[in-house]
């Protein structure tokens, strides 16, 4: 949750879930700093362009701080929505797949009946571990894609929670 | 001793880094000679001091390992973990996948009774705590052969905790000094398997297979009890002997269907522990106690020479025999756990709690299924000990290899002679020849009705032990044992060839270097 990595600073101000924290001690912790903003860019390969776009995160941020003005002490966290619902169980007898030549349309570029995985940092980095696919989830930290998602507004429709309504900032 | 040696005591899980010209000489590899000569050198270490006439130097302590291991182990299931596709091995690229498999936008996952009842049984046979709730969570990294960006697995409250692993190791020379160890079982959790990257060096690209991608796991975290690689070794192989009982998972390294992640740290006994590192790619049986042995010994050359641990992930190189770092500039890698929304806590029962009136196809009862469960390895060997009065190691041995239980217990069945003989027989002479001719139990040319007909003739002394010996070495076209040699002549008409057709009239002869009456 990257919310979370965020508020690490904030641990020192944030000891209890009671009452307002003070504006004050809110103030200097909220600051997102530029390796924090490396470090989301690489794992959710979003773009923060410009400091525009890390402003708009900030008051996103704390935003959204205001859920901690609510006393949750003694509430059992609700991990989802549907957990007064059944999870059904499917018996073990093979329904699907045999669409390989379905799936692989689906692929910009395809090699015999394999994906070619996308160009970029991943392809480059699989030359230097050959061989070893199990480095994969320490391989993630090198892919650096740039796309071009409108996050703020992402963050605001997601959230519902601006009373201004989406923005369509770019950043 | 010109040479400095490296050496350690596994069963007092202590470390002893001894040598005459200190760390330095061992530079950055492990002279692996001494590895083995180590320890077969060391029969009861707590009596025998490690260099003899030699003080320890100033400065010298005695390390301790820690080890840990998280074990993945494929879940034998004819469809995958949340979808309906095939589990198979061996397929044609990427034709064993569903839409939810690609991860196609609008599918969802659905989750298989059967990868349940594994983990279940798996949970039980470990001795865990069966959680009655648990919770399905995404892990998020990107990487080409995981299609949806995240993994779902179960990390805040897997499916069970807290369970034991039993497992034995020999301490000393011989094979028959065995001791049983424990290890503490963290917990068992339900997680989706990756596709699989082959890189194409001629055209410098990946290609991705997705039919490995959402096969059911189960991964077995291992506390932090062990502390060296034999009793890792050990302890996997011991688990892979229940997996294998249970019917889980064929859990066969070869085959990638068993796969180990070691977490290794050392530190001097009485202080805190050291900072460990992450071994991963550890995916042959043979060469896993070498890896962490290896780590261990790196570790420990690093701190004597005033070097640092840095808390990384390494891999081991099976060609150069040493552990080498990943690149992991970042530090730890942040997952961003997330409950998975798309699927509703996952609840068990027992006798007492179940729902009446409920689809007995939607509800998984424990007791059922503790019921069911098919006997434990640990629970064989104790029954062969009884049985059969023959000694602990034997009983290991015998399971140790695939099908010779059921050999020997065929043999047994048919035989006159003593059991004591018997296992003697198949355990050496048996077990012997096959290894020499490089055959699986399942290729014999020998049957156990031939090996039972044999140690008859033995048990009547009709033949001698050396003569048998040589007659189950002989083979032929058609399974059928040709035994040469001088056979007294109220024998011939009784001998008959495995399989149970007599060859009338020729003679046979049994060569007899102990002429017997």
């Amino acid at each position: 949750m990257w919310a979370r990595a965020v508020w690490l600073g904030l641990r020192a101000s944030a000891g209890g879930r009671r009452g307002f924290p003070s504006k004050a001690a809110h103030q200097g912790s909220r600051r997102v700093t530029a390796e924090l903003i490396e470090h989301l860019e690489r794992l959710a390969l979003v773009d923060f362009g410009s400091q525009e776009a890390v402003a708009r995160l900030e008051k996103a941020i704390a935003f959204a701080d205001r859920l901690r003005a609510v006393d949750t002490d003694g509430v059992e966290p609700m991990e989802s929505v549907l957990e007064d619902r059944c999870l059904y169980l499917r018996s073990d007898n093979v329904v699907e797949g045999n669409c390989a030549e379905e799936l692989l349309q689906n692929s910009h570029r395809v090699v015999e009946e394999y994906f070619v995985a996308p160009p970029g940092p991943a392809s480059c980095l699989m030359e230097e571990v050959l061989g070893t696919e199990n480095m994969r989830e320490e391989a993630t930290s090198f892919i650096y894609v740039k796309s071009h998602q409108d996050l703020g507004s992402l963050l605001h429709q997601s959230l519902l929670l601006n009373p201004e309504g989406p923005q369509n900032h770019k950043f | 001793m010109a040479t400095p040696m490296l050496r350690w005591c596994c069963p007092g899980r202590r470390w002893i880094f001894a040598g005459i010209g200190g760390g330095s000489r061992h530079g950055r590899g492990v002279p692996t000679g001494s590895t083995s000569s180590g320890k077969k050198g060391q029969s009861s270490v707590a009596q025998q001091p490690l260099i003899t006439a030699q003080k320890p130097r100033k400065g010298e302590r005695e390390w301790a390992a820690v080890v840990g291991l998280e074990i993945h182990a494929q879940i034998a299931s004819n469809s995958k973990l949340f979808s309906g596709s095939q589990v198979d091995f061996a397929a044609p690229p990427n034709s064993l996948v569903s839409f939810f498999d690609a991860s196609l936008p609008g599918t969802l996952p659905v989750l298989n009774r059967r990868c349940v009842e594994a983990a279940v049984m798996t949970g039980l046979a470990l001795d865990c705590h069966i959680n009655r709730k648990s919770l399905f969570d995404r892990k998020h990294y990107f990487y080409a052969d995981l299609p949806a960006g995240y993994q779902i697995t179960q990390q805040r409250l897997p499916i069970a905790v807290n369970g034991s692993l039993a497992y034995s190791v020999c301490v000393g020379k011989r094979w028959s000094q065995m001791v049983t160890r424990t290890v503490g079982v963290k917990q068992i959790q339900l997680e989706q398997d990756s596709g699989k990257s082959l890189h194409d060096n001629l055209r410098s690209q990946t290609l991705i297979d997705l039919n490995r991608a959402g096969v059911g796991l189960l991964e077995v975290v291992l506390e932090p009890d062990m502390s060296c690689g034999e009793e890792a070794a050990a302890a996997v192989r011991e688990l892979q002997l229940i997996l294998q009982a249970l019917g889980t998972s064929q859990a066969n390294m070869a085959e990638g269907q068993l796969r180990v992640d070691a977490n290794i740290s050392v530190h001097h006994p009485g202080e805190p522990l050291g900072v460990r590192t992450e071994v991963k790619n550890l995916n042959s049986a043979r060469f896993l106690a070498k890896a962490i042995d290896y780590e261990i010994q790196r570790q420990i050359s690093e701190l004597e020479n005033g070097g640092k641990i840095l808390n990384e992930t390494r891999s081991f190189d099976y060609k150069l025999g040493c552990t080498v770092p990943m690149r992991d500039k970042e530090g730890k890698q942040d997952y961003r756990f997330m409950p998975e929304p798309n699927l509703p806590p996952l609840l068990l029962y027992d006798s007492g709690s179940l729902p009446t009136g409920a689809d007995p196809q939607q509800v998984i009862d424990i007791d059922q299924l503790r019921e069911r469960l098919p006997e434990l390895p640990r629970v064989t060997r104790e029954k062969l000990v009884r049985q059969y009065g023959m000694l602990p190691e034997h009983s290991f041995a015998l399971l140790n290899e695939v099908g010779l239980l059921e050999f020997f217990q065929n043999v047994i069945k048919e035989t006159r002679a003593e059991p004591k003989k018997v296992t003697s027989w198949v355990l050496n002479t048996f077990l012997g020849f096959l290894k020499q001719q490089n055959l699986a139990v399942s290729e014999s040319p020998v049957t156990p009705s031939a090996l039972a007909e044999l140690l008859d003739l033995l048990d009547r002394k009709a033949i001698s032990s050396s003569a048998a010996k040589q007659a189950q070495c002989v083979k032929t076209r058609k399974n059928s044992i040709l035994i040469k040699g001088g056979l007294p002549p109220h024998l011939q008409p009784h001998l008959t060839v495995s399989g149970g057709r007599k060859v009338p009239g020729t003679q046979r002869t049994l060569t007899n270097k102990h002429p017997e009456g």
